[in-house]
């Protein structure tokens, strides 16, 4: 017998043991975590794999949960993630163009909603953010969010003793670290899947539309879907729609990240599921209702080297074809996702 | 409910078989090599806080320096590499004298060069929140555009064009045409081969020289580049700069 045999037969001794409440190394029982699974609605492509090295948990998605709601995350005290991501707002900041950060401070671009975000292999307007997990990094330092250091929020959470108890059952230990506090997040996040419309509801034959939003629906199809692409209502690319750059802003978008010329004040496209909730509109929420972002299309539209083809004209959208495209629009809110139980502030 | 069970039983048998498995995986022949990094300026040992010229007749002060090294091996004439430690990566930090020493345990094979990269791996810039040395706690981690900080230089000049004299110089960028990670070759000084023996432990002193950072592959004086916190082409060229600043000063036995 090898050693490595004889080691393993204690193990297997020493599991047995475990089994039995009393683990030969770690103080108290370990108690596996319960899995959880993102269920993947039947009419979504495959999501992206974002879980790969995070295992789904019961515990980790509600210790997620507990942090998105916690104003200890920011510097504060007081500015959660939940303070600019409401849920009635389908997790966008409701009616603000920008949201508020610490001290009265804003931010320079809109808050999106969140929701599917594990089909999003990027993050922001301008795709600078490659991983969900690594996305929170990003409001909880800067100065115009939450305005706290990473190593200050690990100690602050450390020295509370329910959280010690919350991460020790999500991860088998209870020490805070900045790893463990962003896979949590990315669990609660990812979770976050939004299919329940009204429109999901028609393709899967539970429901019909009125002729109002079979009519918008087939307009949608033929000048919006191609970049607002079913179902999950964007194709996740970056285009320039021909906004014109604020002057005070002067946001490039994703050329702020790829450095590249051709990239010029192209932003990700926005999903348009919720768009009902999410109000303000646009990168930086310069439009105040889906009504006036339809108008850009129409008569907004600015020349520019990077706009996209398709927009070159502009849009050709009658009153009564925009009328009918809102009410299809309509169509794409979740009520239930804004008021499922599972997403609500844990208190 | 069985079947659960089943599953939990397996699981846990599995974390823990693992679990041993690791302890006794170190290989019983592994040894100790021991590199310490000495970081200079002026060929003195650099200081923070103390003035040094750099080889454009340029006054400079360093108040942080910091890089992160990993991917270790040893390498000979004949057969290539004859050990290596892929995964584990180590931060410098000039302020924390500990971590300039690091442990490496690998086998007794001949070998003829040191090999290291400088700079992290760009598929752990792109895979999520990681730990240890990674740990973007660390604060060698853009947050708004994702990657690793692979280098970071920050300090004072008369020569700075800020209107505060200081420089900052946060190195990295991982996407194609960007890419910041280098590899460092150290050849054992004397050009002789080198065993780790069982009994005891290798020190190999390796320099890392300050020098470097403003001129050697590229000329980069802090008058013309006071602040680069962003991956692209002057990046490049830091990066360029940065793998020659190492070398090993001797290595013994111990
Ligand atoms: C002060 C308001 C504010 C706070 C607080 C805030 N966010 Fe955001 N969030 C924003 C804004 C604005 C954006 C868009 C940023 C951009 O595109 O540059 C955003 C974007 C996001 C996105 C990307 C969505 C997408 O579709 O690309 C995620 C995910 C997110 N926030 C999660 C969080 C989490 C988690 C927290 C708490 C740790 C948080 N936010 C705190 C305002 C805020
Ligand atoms: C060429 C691709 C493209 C086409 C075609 C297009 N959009 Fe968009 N849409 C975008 C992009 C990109 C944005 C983000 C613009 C920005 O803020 O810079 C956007 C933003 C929006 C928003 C704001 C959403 C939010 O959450 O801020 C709405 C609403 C919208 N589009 C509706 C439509 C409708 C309706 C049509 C068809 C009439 C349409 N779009 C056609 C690419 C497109």
């Amino acid at each position: 017998m090898t050693a490595k045999t004889t080691i393993s037969l204690i193990c297997f001794i020493g599991f047995t043991a475990a089994w039995m409440g009393s683990c030969l190394k770690k103080e108290s029982p370990v108690v596996a975590p319960g899995t959880l699974k993102l269920v993947v609605p039947s009419n979504f492509p495959p999501p992206e794999d974002i879980f790969k090295n995070n295992r789904l948990t019961k515990e980790g998605f509600e210790l997620g949960r507990k942090l998105f709601y916690d104003g200890r995350l920011a510097k504060d005290g007081v500015t959660s993630c939940a303070s600019c991501h409401q849920q009635f707002a389908a997790f966008a900041t409701f009616e603000h163009p920008f949201s508020h950060g610490i001290n009265n401070q804003f931010t320079t671009r809109n808050a999106p909603g969140l929701f599917n975000l594990a089909w999003h292999r990027e993050l922001h307007w301008d795709g600078g953010i490659n991983h969900l997990e690594v996305q929170p990094l990003a409001p909880i330092t800067a100065p115009n969010e939450m305005g706290e250091t990473i190593g200050d929020l690990v100690s602050k959470l450390n020295s509370n003793s329910r959280y010690r108890e919350m991460f020790r059952s999500a991860f088998g230990d209870p020490e805070v670290t900045a790893p463990r506090l962003l896979k949590a997040l990315a669990q609660f996040m990812g979770m976050l899947v939004s299919s329940g419309s009204k429109y999901d509801k028609v393709k899967s034959g539970l429901a019909k539309f009125s002729q109002a939003e079979e009519s918008g629906y087939a307009i949608f199809l033929t000048k919006c879907g191609s970049c607002h692409k079913e179902p999950l209502f964007t194709d996740l690319s970056y285009r320039n729609t021909g906004i014109p750059p604020d002057p005070i802003l002067k946001d490039i978008g994703r050329m702020r990240i790829t450095r590249l010329r051709e990239d010029s004040l192209k932003f990700k496209v926005p999903s348009l599921r919720n768009v009902m909730l999410t109000a303000p509109y646009g990168h930086d929420g310069r439009f105040f209702s889906a009504s006036a972002m339809i108008d850009h299309y129409r008569t907004g539209v600015q020349a520019g080297p990077t706009l996209d083809p398709r927009l070159r004209y502009g849009l050709s959208i009658s009153n009564n074809e925009k009328a009918d495209l809102l009410q299809f629009l309509g169509t794409l809110t979740d009520t239930a996702f804004v008021k499922d139980s599972r997403f609500k502030d844990p208190g | 409910m069985k079947k659960n069970l089943c599953r939990l039983l397996s699981l846990s048998a599995f974390l823990l078989l693992s679990g041993c498995a690791k302890e006794t995986s170190v290989e019983n022949d592994a040894r100790l090599l021991r590199v310490k990094f000495h970081v200079t300026a002026n060929g003195e040992s650099l200081k923070i806080g103390e003035e040094y010229i750099n080889t454009f007749g340029e006054d400079f002060r360093v108040s942080a320096f910091k890089i992160y090294v990993g991917g270790f091996r040893l390498e000979n004439e004949n057969n290539g590499i004859v050990a290596a430690l892929n995964d584990a990566y180590f931060l410098l930090d000039l302020s924390k004298e500990n971590s300039l020493v690091t442990d490496l345990r690998l086998n007794e094979k001949p070998f003829s060069r040191l090999v290291f990269q400088v700079g992290i791996d760009s598929i752990l810039n792109v895979s999520g929140a990681q730990a240890g040395a990674l740990d973007p706690m660390n604060g060698m981690f853009w947050t708004w555009n994702t990657g690793y900080i692979n280098a970071k230089l920050e300090g004072s000049s008369s020569f700075s064009r800020n209107d505060d004299k200081a420089f900052t110089y946060h190195i990295g960028g991982f996407r194609s045409g960007e890419a910041t990670q280098r590899i460092v070759r150290l050849s054992i000084p004397g050009q002789q081969e080198w065993v780790l023996e069982k009994s005891g432990y290798t020190e190999a002193t390796v320099s890392i020289d300050i020098d470097q950072w403003f001129r050697s592959t590229h000329d980069l004086p802090i008058s013309s580049v006071s602040n680069m916190m962003i991956p692209g082409p002057v990046s490049v060229k830091y990066a360029d700069n940065c793998a020659t600043m190492f070398n090993m000063e001797n290595i013994i036995r111990r």
